[in-house]
């Protein structure tokens, strides 16, 4: 239905804040990106190098100063407040902390019921399919249970879970592996592997691990001071990189 | 919620001070069916100490202390609990769509907030209540206009902080309206300090209305606690019973009012048991 | 750099240790073992909820005495047994042999203090003699941050320089031990080299043996030279980093360090360990890794493995799986009892 262009196409999007004293700063400078269908993209930098501000206006959360960001073609910024909500059903996040990313009042059923695609009959059936999609099985044992009574890394499931309800072109996952342990982090990446090889879903990954950047994306951006520095195929740009940046970030890694 | 009785039945001092405003209540619905005495009605001789016919005396026109006070706890009672329903109404939602939309709108409520706090509660009440002459339902309304800028001060900052919470992005992601999140997701997981504050406020209500009431800001023909405290200060070296016994009950309510406030707040805040 | 005949500066030996939360009781140690030679850096990994800030809180006498309680075992430090060390005892040894850094600087530092008051109040009193501005001084000369940074305020520093003010403190009272919990978790990739490069150097200068508490393998095994592999309350295997990092021999280290090296198997797949780490509350039968593990036999279920050595370098693990297959002891059947 969506064919040959990119799912998501920023095209030269600035963002400024200000700081603490009051100077304005360019969080994302002038910056290009795109995703295609079922691509798997990782941003990578350093806190502060604007990956995350980058994430928010790619999902419409934060409205650029200039630039564009255009959805399945579409422009964000020409779209009424309801068709912009529309579109945002088509790209998801799944962010850092499921502690936070999920409501805690609210039990795992009604958390994917109300993330559920308008077109979803069967809510019950289809929460319990989510659930074994993302490996909690048998998915009926996690419908009454609260946020709180899972571990980590069964949160960070449901959060995926949530993110996939709506049939998503798009999961935007932003540093969503940073907070699980490492053996649960190779768990939730098969996990997301799976999911693309299903239902062909696209990733941008923000992440400052460059280990699993290069492991797991297509290509990679690498993000410094609001700039992509270096951009290309993933095993390239983190194997034999070419800027000073990219290279002093691989080296400070400790390789094991 | 089962969990929330467990943490208050952990606290004593909130456990004893909820079973004695559940005595308060029980008591002001209970005695007036099966014991249906005009307390009004002159029962004996005037001023006479507690005895085994009237219990806890009588006053300077013969009526029961008992039955005086067993009545005084519905004024009581009701202007506390009405005045803190209607200000953290008023709370809730003012402070929650201040600290949701921020602007405009946000600097100009917390600014009327502001000046509320720093106006002299109850000289203002007072004043007030001399104005407009007595009457519950007026002195209900003027303690909740002037109470209401705590709960909203504290909603505001509590919403301000829920709204920055990763989930609530993530609910906007997913093609919700504004209204629903603030609504749905936002107000539920802020209204915890707010129940507290608002048990707080019951206290400080049913305090001014003791105070206005001896005041004499208040209709004869109704008995209030506060009311029974002015007429009885007149007799304090021959009758302490007519003014000891209404400041003992006021002390306890709003002592037990403050400890139910103090142990759900503390029931309501389960960071301080992590480790 | 250690000889094994040195008296160990550390040495804890099958520690059991419990704590109270929410009535439940978390048994956070099961049969612990670890020793530090001075002057030696030795790292200790696992994942959330292995029971590692647990066991450094308990060397460095911090678990709350009213919830903790130390069932068996036991923990010297220089030779003097510390299990039944009361608070004062505690200070005098943190204020001359023990000092720590932990991940989050800005919270162990008063924000309305100037930095340099700060370092002044960690300088034990026996040491304040001999000039403390100067001695002030050469502690922020030793952890690189310049005299500028003297009259600053906490919020006024990045988190790398938090972190440098944090181990200036810690070095004050000249300790043997440095226990480092995470130190650079919150930091960024060039920040944590930073950081780690000046560990290394200040524990060469000062002849100052660590403990390195993190879960990232790569920065343990390139700062340490021994390595203590902890599951479920228990250290599983433990010897020299190269050893364990070519031969890892417990199912659990194996799993560990292909999951972080983020290794894709020859199906495509990313290397990962199953389920989930099991609840410190409950008791355990056997291997507590049992569960998870790809090699496990009837006999796990019912006997927790013994520790058995593997060849010369002091290299040990605790797995039944790793005597009866090929990694098997070079050494015959040393084996001691769990």
């Amino acid at each position: 239905m969506h064919n040959s262009g990119p799912i998501l196409s920023i095209q030269n999007v600035t963002k400024r804040f200000r700081n603490n004293a009051g100077d304005w700063f360019h969080a994302v400078n002038d910056v290009s990106l795109s995703v295609a269908q079922g691509e798997i993209v990782a941003l990578v930098g350093e806190s502060g190098s604007g990956k995350s501000t980058l994430g928010r206006i790619a999902l419409g959360l934060i409205r650029p100063d200039s630039g564009s960001v255009c959805l399945d073609g579409r422009d964000l910024a020409g779209l009424s407040p309801a068709e912009l909500r529309a579109a945002r059903r088509r790209m998801q996040p799944v962010f850092q902390d499921p502690t936070a990313s999920l409501n805690p009042r609210k039990t795992i059923r009604a958390l994917l019921a109300q993330a559920s695609h308008p077109d979803a009959i069967e809510l019950e059936a289809y929460a319990i399919g989510l659930l074994e999609s993302v490996g909690l099985t048998p998915g009926s044992e996690y419908l009454a249970r609260f946020p709180h009574e899972l571990s980590g890394g069964q949160r960070q499931r449901v959060a995926v879970a949530r993110a996939l309800a709506m049939q998503p072109a798009l999961i935007l996952a932003d540093e969503a592996l940073s907070g699980a342990d490492v053996s649960i982090r190779g768990q939730i990446l098969n996990l997301l592997l799976d999911i693309r090889q299903k239902r062909n879903v696209a990733y941008l990954m923000i992440t400052h691990d460059i280990s699993v950047a290069r492991a797991f994306a297509d290509r990679v951006a690498v993000m410094m001071r609001g700039r992509i520095v270096e951009h290309g195929p993933a095993g390239e740009v983190l194997t034999n990189p070419t800027h000073d940046y990219t290279r002093s970030l691989l080296a400070a890694v400790p390789e094991l | 919620m089962r969990e929330l009785f467990q943490r208050l039945a952990g606290s004593p001092a909130g456990f004893i001070a909820g079973g004695f405003i559940l005595l308060l209540i029980v008591v002001t619905i209970v005695v007036p069916l099966v014991h249906s005495v005009n307390p009004m009605a002159i029962s004996g001789n005037a001023l006479f100490p507690p005895s085994a016919q009237h219990l806890l005396g009588t006053d300077e026109l013969g009526r029961d202390v008992l039955q005086l006070l067993i009545h005084g706890v519905r004024v009581s009672l009701s202007v506390g609990l009405l005045s803190a329903l209607v200000a953290s109404v008023l709370g809730v939602l003012i402070g929650a769509w201040a600290g949701y939309f921020g602007g405009r709108i946000d600097m100009f409520l917390m600014r009327v907030a502001e000046i509320f706090q720093v106006l002299p509660t109850f000289v203002l009440a007072a004043v007030i209540v001399a104005m407009l002459g007595p009457g519950t339902t007026r002195v209900i309304a003027v303690i909740a206009i002037l109470a209401w800028p705590q709960i909203a001060l504290v909603m505001r900052s509590e919403v301000y902080r829920v709204k920055q919470i990763d989930f609530v992005d993530a609910v906007r992601c997913l093609g919700y309206s504004e209204i629903y999140i603030l609504i749905r997701e936002v107000v539920p997981n802020a209204l915890r300090p707010v129940v507290a504050l608002g048990t707080l406020i019951v206290g400080q209500a049913i305090l001014i209305e003791a105070s206005l009431s001896f005041l004499g800001l208040s209709s004869p023909d109704v008995i209030s606690w506060g009311g029974m405290l002015n007429s009885g200060q007149r007799y304090l070296f021959n009758a302490w019973w007519l003014s000891v016994l209404p400041g003992i009950a006021i002390f306890l309510t709003v002592l037990a009012f403050n400890f139910i406030g103090d142990a759900l707040n503390a029931a309501l805040n389960p960071k301080d048991t992590g480790r | 750099m250690t000889s094994p005949q040195a008296k160990p500066l550390v040495e804890i030996s099958d520690l059991h240790l419990s704590y109270t939360m929410q009535r439940a009781t978390i048994q956070a140690s099961r049969g612990a073992s670890l020793t530090i030679a001075p002057g030696e850096a030795v790292g200790l990994v696992g994942e959330s909820g292995s029971g590692k800030s647990t066991l450094a809180r308990a060397l460095l006498g911090l678990n709350d005495p009213k919830s903790t309680r130390i069932d068996s075992g036991s923990i010297f430090v220089d030779g003097t047994d510390v299990t039944r060390f009361g608070e004062r005892d505690w200070r005098v040894l943190r204020g001359s042999s023990l000092s720590m850094v932990f991940q989050d600087p800005l919270s162990f530092l008063n924000p309305v203090m100037r930095i340099d008051r700060q370092i002044v109040e960690a300088i034990p009193k026996s040491m304040r003699a001999e000039g403390v501005s100067e001695r002030v001084d050469d502690l922020l000369r030793l952890v690189k941050l310049p005299q500028a940074a003297r009259r600053s305020y906490p919020h006024e520093l990045s988190g790398g320089m938090r972190q440098r003010v944090l181990l200036a403190m810690a070095l004050a009272s000249k300790p043997k031990l440095l226990v480092a919990d995470e130190p650079t978790t919150a930091l960024d990739v060039t920040t944590q080299a930073e950081i780690m490069d000046l560990l290394g150097e200040l524990r060469q200068r000062l002849g100052m043996a660590m403990l390195l508490i993190s879960h990232d393998l790569g920065l343990v095994s390139k700062a340490c030279e021994r390595i203590y592999v902890m599951y479920a309350g228990r250290t599983v295997e433990w010897g020299p980093g190269s050893s364990i990092l070519k031969t890892p021999a417990h199912p659990y280290t194996k799993g560990l360090f292909d999951s972080a090296r983020a290794l894709r198997l020859p199906n495509g797949l990313f290397a990962t360990i199953g389920g989930d780490v099991p609840n410190l509350a409950h008791k355990i039968e056997g291997c507590p890794f049992r569960m998870r593990c790809p090699l496990a036999m009837p006999k796990c279920t019912t006997m927790s493995p013994a520790t058995q050595v593997l060849g010369q370098d002091g290299h040990w693990v605790r797995c039944w799986a790793a005597q009866d297959s090929g990694i098997a002891p070079a050494q015959g059947n040393d084996v001691k009892n769990a």
